[in-house]
């Protein structure tokens, strides 16, 4: 329950980040996360879906307001793939960007610490 | 024990290192793709970021119900309704405070389109999309476009209303860009990872030029040297004449109630002379490529772009009131070229039509007194000077007179994405104008576009006139794009003029010929007055019309205003459906803008016919000839969509052009020669032994008849290898589309595939590709409450997922209008489809 809550709570951060900052939020939200939450057993796995979730999270935004689906298909038509890649590679970079930023952070941290 | 510990730690330690490499390396690539962009492929961040990036662009397609916000300038507040199909109806107090907010509303909806445009004409394509465009951008360089829209712009008094006013519109746009969030920015800016470039108001005379190199350029001495190296300087003159051979004018002749069509034999083509064919290849590749999208051919020599118009008179109209119907076809594209806008400023303006988008102007519209639409004179305004210089790789002085006088340079430098100098070069002028160098030649350009004439002052000040004798003062100063102008009033006058500078030649000059450029004798003397140019108002026959054709039957005046014109065929028809309707309705003139005839088909199909009789008789035909014929005789003549004998008709007429047209083939390193215009091959349709139907290709000497009869033969023969046995494969709507490209051809943002009632000399003429086409159709009532209608193919947004980027389409394709609102206060138009209210900064 505890995790599920910083999982929510991490993912609202980037994605209002996201929304004030722009794409770079993302792993300077997540870097900050794997920085505290060093002692989560999860973290990593936890920035990782925020940060996917995150950008999951504006996209259904996007979609209750403006025609998502239609720029999708036409994305699809574009660069002559299935219309639901690029929201699924939007998705997966978030993710990349998260996670790589929280493991980073947190690896430094490690190294850092005392033996 | 002890011995493990340390081994343990340092296993720890080194999978810590590895972990902590592996995550940099991930998030330095990540964070690479993220910022930086390569080749075509944006920077991955800011590109996919929902909030601001190519996502945000759903967010911002539809316009906002209710949106309110402040803007510098304004003197009062303006309000801005937008009706159900997007047009925005812009209701200001002062005229500087519509033209501010005019230029807001339309950068609203067209902000890329107006940049895109604008660097096409500065030649400064290669600093937003790369070095892909370095040719473009030379060329359009070496045109001096840009050079002369700023001549113009500079020349205009700092002190004048129109430059104050041109100035409030280019705040306007101003202002809408200093408002703009990152999720505004239109979808290609977001493609090309570029950013929107402030506006500057001298941009709207790059516009203005634009249309002038789309309308104005004519360098048929460059194309026509081959021709005359090919068949010699007679017969040249006769394939490409300055008088076109079938006379259906715009100016109607009294007595006359068809077209004069004019006799006489073809000189024969004399032999290929070799050593011109070389100078005249190089000539024809100076024939730039803008040249060529605009006067594309269909093969038989016409010209793809074929806009129409006519009006009606009270007395020939069903409800008493004249009318007027505007089709000007322009190059396709998606935005559209033209946005539709409504303008109004109490006791001053009340105006609606079509705009450029980035130009303060409505070129075609209507207002409550007037309406008024244009279709391309194609007047000959460009001349080439083949010039004597001191040096032909780095020319300083030109001969004149026989002196040598100092050439002007311009340097234009093109810059990249980067800001790097991609290619720096030298332009040349002579007192004509720039030059080109065409081989080992030097030739000047005089072309009344590089003129300083202020084309977008008349044309602001001619959408407020009150009548149509009112409308023709005020364009009495109107220089380029030759136009034919056609006007009516409510007081039911209906006129036209083919209004435009039309220079007087000096000397030995003709302007279908490169002239000797080393004689001042040989400038342009002057323009033609402008009760000269060819004009009617109020015509005995009670209509007006037209397509292009030659303005004025030189039986009437003999003066040269080009040479080459586009085949009649489109205006005979035209004037054709107006004989024969007394009871014109404005649904009538809404059927004759898609209708499917041509007038063409009269010249060749009945002599097809008999000639296959006669050769069934001798035996001198095959049995794909007969078939073809034999289908033909079936046609109803039609190009609608759904017909399966227009392609057969199609390809025979293609046959006989190259068949007959084989003379302007020249050795195999010369491109083919232009070819004559339908109108010609009509001509020589009367003369059934023409040299000129001899195909050299075979041993035997063929006439018109043989011609024609291998010609359906061959006909068949293709239609059936490439479509099967007669049948819906060779139904016209898989054959002959229209294709809506995107101005940057991204696929998926064009529509193509849509079938259209276009063919050879029908109203919406066919030129194989299908680019070209109506690009605004319109109908007006001049009524005491003015009724109008019209659509174009595209919509009023530029954003493509915008329900207003292709919602016109639709009508468009079907030839329906819809009814066009003209309220004249803001509180007439009811549930309006979104409002936007400028006030002034506080």
């Amino acid at each position: 329950m505890k995790w599920l809550m910083h999982l929510a709570g991490l993912t609202l951060v980037i994605a209002a980040g996201t929304w004030i900052g722009g794409w770079w939020m993302v792993p300077v939200v997540a870097g900050a996360y794997g920085a505290w939450g060093t002692r989560q057993p999860a973290a990593v796995l936890t920035a990782m879906l925020a940060g996917g979730g995150a950008w999951g999270l504006l996209l259904a935004y996007d979609a209750s307001v403006g025609p998502v689906l239609r720029l999708t298909q036409l994305f699809g038509t574009m660069f002559r793939m299935s219309g639901m890649t690029l929201v699924i590679l939007t998705v997966a970079y978030a993710a990349l960007l998260a996670v790589s930023a929280a493991a980073f952070v947190r690896g430094i941290r490690r190294l850092m610490a005392p033996a | 024990m002890n011995e493990r510990a340390p081994i343990s730690a340092v296993l720890t330690r080194a999978s810590q290192v590895a972990t902590l490499l592996l995550s940099g390396a991930a998030l330095a690539g990540a964070l690479y793709l993220g910022a930086v962009s390569m080749g075509r492929v944006p920077a991955v961040g800011p590109f996919l970021d929902p909030a601001h990036g190519i996502w945000a662009v759903a967010r911002t397609a539809e316009l906002p119900r209710e949106a309110s916000l402040r803007i510098a300038g304004l003197k009062d507040s303006v309000a801005v309704k937008y009706d159900e199909r997007g047009v925005p109806h812009i209701f200001a107090q002062h005229e500087e405070d519509l033209m501010r907010a005019f230029g807001f509303v339309v950068a609203r909806d067209r902000l890329f389109q107006m940049e895109l445009q604008t660097r096409a004409v500065a030649g400064t394509l290669s600093e937003m999309v790369g070095a892909t465009a370095l040719e473009a951008d030379r060329e359009a360089r070496a045109q001096g476009l840009a050079w002369g829209a700023l001549r113009k712009w500079n020349a205009i008094p700092d002190t004048s209303e129109h430059r104050r006013l041109v100035t409030a519109y280019s705040d306007g746009v101003n202002a809408y860009l200093a408002q703009m969030t990152a999720a505004d920015v239109p979808f290609e800016y977001r493609l090309l990872g570029a950013k929107p470039q402030a506006w500057k108001p001298e941009y709207t005379y790059y516009l203005l030029a634009r249309m002038s190199l789309t309308l104005a350029w004519n360098d048929e001495e460059l194309r026509r040297a081959s021709v005359e190296a090919l068949v010699g300087e007679r017969a040249a003159d006769a394939l490409f004449p300055a008088e076109a051979p079938i006379q259906e004018p715009i100016q109607p002749v009294a007595g006359r109630r068809g077209p004069r069509i004019a006799g006489g034999v073809l000189p024969p083509p004399a032999p290929h002379d070799t050593a011109r064919l070389a100078i005249a290849e190089s000539f024809q590749r100076a024939a730039t490529s803008a040249t060529l999208s605009t006067r594309r051919g269909d093969g038989n020599g016409e010209v793809a772009v074929g806009s129409n118009n006519w009006a009606v008179a009270p007395t020939r109209a069903a409800a008493g009131r004249a009318l007027l119907s505007g089709d000007p076809h322009l190059q396709l594209t998606l935005p559209s070229i033209w946005y539709e806008v409504h303008l109004q400023v109490p006791g001053l303006i009340d105006t609606y039509g079509v705009t450029i988008p980035g130009g303060p102007i409505v070129p075609i519209g209507f207002n409550r007194a007037m309406a008024w639409t244009a279709t391309n004179t194609g007047a000959d305004v460009l001349d080439y000077y083949e010039e004597t210089v001191d040096d032909r790789r780095h020319p300083t002085r030109y001969q004149l007179d026989g002196a040598w006088k100092p050439l002007e340079l311009r340097i234009e430098a093109v810059r990249g994405r980067s800001g790097r100098v991609l290619r720096t070069d030298t332009i040349y002028h002579t007192h004509r104008g720039p030059m080109i160098r065409a081989g080992g030649t030097w030739l000047s350009r005089r072309w009344t576009a590089l003129d300083v004439t202020d084309e977008g002052r008349v044309l602001r000040l001619a959408s407020q006139a009150r009548s149509v004798d009112e409308w023709m003062t005020v364009m009495g100063d109107y220089a380029v794009p030759a136009q034919n102008f056609l006007t009516a009033d409510t007081l039911g006058h209906i006129a036209i003029r083919s209004t435009g500078h039309y220079p007087v030649r000096g000397g030995a000059a003709r302007g279908d010929r490169i002239t000797d450029g080393t004689k001042s004798a040989n400038d342009w003397r002057g323009f033609w007055p402008p009760d000269r140019y060819p004009h009617a108002k109020d015509p005995a026959q009670g209509f007006l019309a037209s397509a292009n054709q030659q303005p004025k039957d030189p039986q009437v005046d003999p003066g040269y205003l080009g040479s080459n014109w586009p085949a009649p065929f489109r205006a005979m028809r035209i004037n054709r459906l107006l004989r024969t309707d007394s009871a014109v309705t404005p649904d009538a003139m809404r059927r004759f803008q898609t209708d499917p005839t041509s007038e063409l088909t009269e010249f060749f199909l009945p002599p097809m016919f008999d000639a296959v009789a006669r050769a069934s008789v001798t035996g001198a035909v095959d049995t794909a000839a007969v078939r073809g014929a034999a289908l033909l005789r079936e046609w109803d003549g039609r190009f609608t969509p759904d017909n399966e004998r227009a392609v057969l008709y199609d390809v025979m007429m293609e046959e006989l052009g190259r068949r007959t047209w084989d003379e302007l083939r020249g050795a195999t390193n010369v491109r083919r020669a232009p070819t004559p215009s339908s109108a010609v091959l009509a001509q020589l349709m009367q003369d059934g032994d023409s040299p000129w139907w001899d195909d050299r290709s075979t041993q035997a000497r063929e006439t018109r008849d043989s011609l024609l009869v291998a010609s359906i033969g061959a006909a068949y023969r293709r239609v059936a290898q490439r479509y099967g046995p007669p049948g819906p494969r060779w139904r016209w709507s898989g054959i002959r589309t229209a294709t809506i490209n995107h101005m940057l051809g991204v696929p998926g943002l064009g529509r193509t595939r849509i079938p259209m009632p276009s063919g050879r000399g029908t109203l919406s003429p066919s030129d194989g590709n299908g680019s070209h086409g109506a690009s605004w159709r319109f109908v007006v009532e001049l009524s005491p409450d003015v009724r109008a209608w019209g659509t174009y193919p595209g919509g009023q947004s530029g954003n493509p997922v915008s329900e207003r980027y292709d919602d016109r389409l639709p009508s468009w394709t079907a030839g329906r209008l819809d009814t066009l609102r003209f309220p004249r206060r803001a509180a007439d138009l009811a549930s309006p489809r979104a409002t936007l209210t400028l006030h002034p900064e506080r």
